[in-house]
């Protein structure tokens, strides 16, 4: 089961080297295990996380791309969808058996059809539009629909330490 | 009443005997019976070679820290990656441990960015973080190449020869592909800053 995990992951590896997507970058951890890759998200422009590189890493399962990878960031991050210890939370990396919020459709969930491309471009737009239903940082959502401006001061933060300013 | 004492009671002494011996009086001899036992181990070889390539990943770790990790939990390289992408950090050894490995590399202290460091207050706790995450810089030693690094390109040539797809070049091009990102990120928010 895993090597067939290993293929499709060496494929999606391949594809995201040879085109670029602007952003995002990802691959294993080690040559010698894929299941496990390193990833970073540019914060998106004209938002707080502008100019941030934020870096996560992605748990691939046994049985991917039946099940979802997990996606948790390794660096200092606010965000009303990111759990303090990093974890995210957003509807592409839920199975589409298992609805926790029961307000995503199955069309958002995750399919085999979605890639580590698809996963990452989601969180990128996350980062730009928080949703603020899904409370996985209950102390994030409430900042940022109270006190907007230390929410972004915070996050601004955030992005500078990321690359180490 | 001392007739009761058959065989099968015998026996059953016997057992329990053994076992207290095994268990509370010698637990050094069952290895992997506790926590305890482990501990007073003697510290398991770890080959250089593990070393390596944990080195390779995380440059920016000393090599005691590595050692002492993987002597830790048996040598498990995977398990030192995922406890180092997870924490950001090893933790350093004790001096005890420290004395018996020799000129461990120091973790490099680069940090001329010629930028003034102010001392910012400590972010809120619901801001998600495990202590000790470092910044990409850091974690992938791009101080030195900071300083060469021009956002145009001029001073990096991506991958002129024809690109090949065998899983080897393609960690080199990913490898180069992530720290070009991390300089270019480094540069515009410098620029941003400068702003």
């Amino acid at each position: 089961m895993a090597a067939k995990a290993v293929r499709r992951l060496l494929s999606e590896y391949r594809e995201l080297i040879n085109n670029e997507t602007e952003g995002i970058y990802a691959g294993p951890v080690s040559e010698d295990n894929f299941m496990l890759w390193e990833c970073l998200i540019a914060g998106p422009p004209d938002t707080p996380f502008e100019g941030g590189m934020f870096s996560a890493t992605l748990k691939f399962p046994d049985d991917y791309p039946l099940s979802p990878p997990e996606l948790k960031f390794t660096c200092e991050i606010l965000h009303p969808n990111v759990y303090p210890d990093g974890t995210v939370c957003i509807s592409i990396l839920h199975p589409p058996g298992d609805d926790p919020n029961m307000y995503e459709s199955a069309s958002e969930r995750w399919s085999p059809i979605q890639s580590v491309e698809k996963v990452l471009l989601s969180v990128m737009s996350m980062l730009a539009e928080p949703n603020d239903e899904s409370g996985a940082n209950v102390d994030a959502s409430k900042m940022f629909r109270e006190d907007r401006a230390q929410y972004e001061n915070i996050v601004r933060r955030c992005a500078r330490k990321t690359v180490g300013l | 009443m001392a007739g009761s004492i058959g065989i099968p009671q015998l026996i059953l002494c016997a057992i329990v005997a053994v076992l207290f011996y095994r268990y509370v009086l010698s637990p050094s001899q069952t290895p992997g019976a506790s926590g305890s036992a482990s501990r007073r181990r003697p510290r398991a070889a770890v080959s250089q070679n593990d070393i390596e390539s944990v080195r390779v990943m995380f440059p920016q770790i000393s090599v005691a820290a590595i050692r002492w990790d993987l002597e830790k939990n048996g040598s498990s390289v995977s398990a030192t990656t995922e406890k180092i992408l997870n924490d950001g950090f090893l933790p350093e050894p004790p001096a005890s441990a420290v004395r018996q490995t020799p000129s461990p590399l120091p973790s490099s202290p680069l940090g001329g960015t010629g930028l003034s460091q102010a001392p910012v207050p400590p972010l809120p706790s619901s801001v998600a973080t495990t202590l000790g995450h470092s910044d990409l810089i850091t974690r992938y030693s791009l101080h030195l190449r900071l300083e060469s690094y021009r956002p145009d390109g001029s001073t990096v040539q991506l991958s002129p020869s024809p690109k090949k797809n065998d899983k080897a070049s393609l960690f080199i091009r990913g490898r180069e592909r992530r720290d070009l990102m991390i300089l270019e990120a480094r540069k515009k928010m410098e620029a941003m800053l400068r702003r």
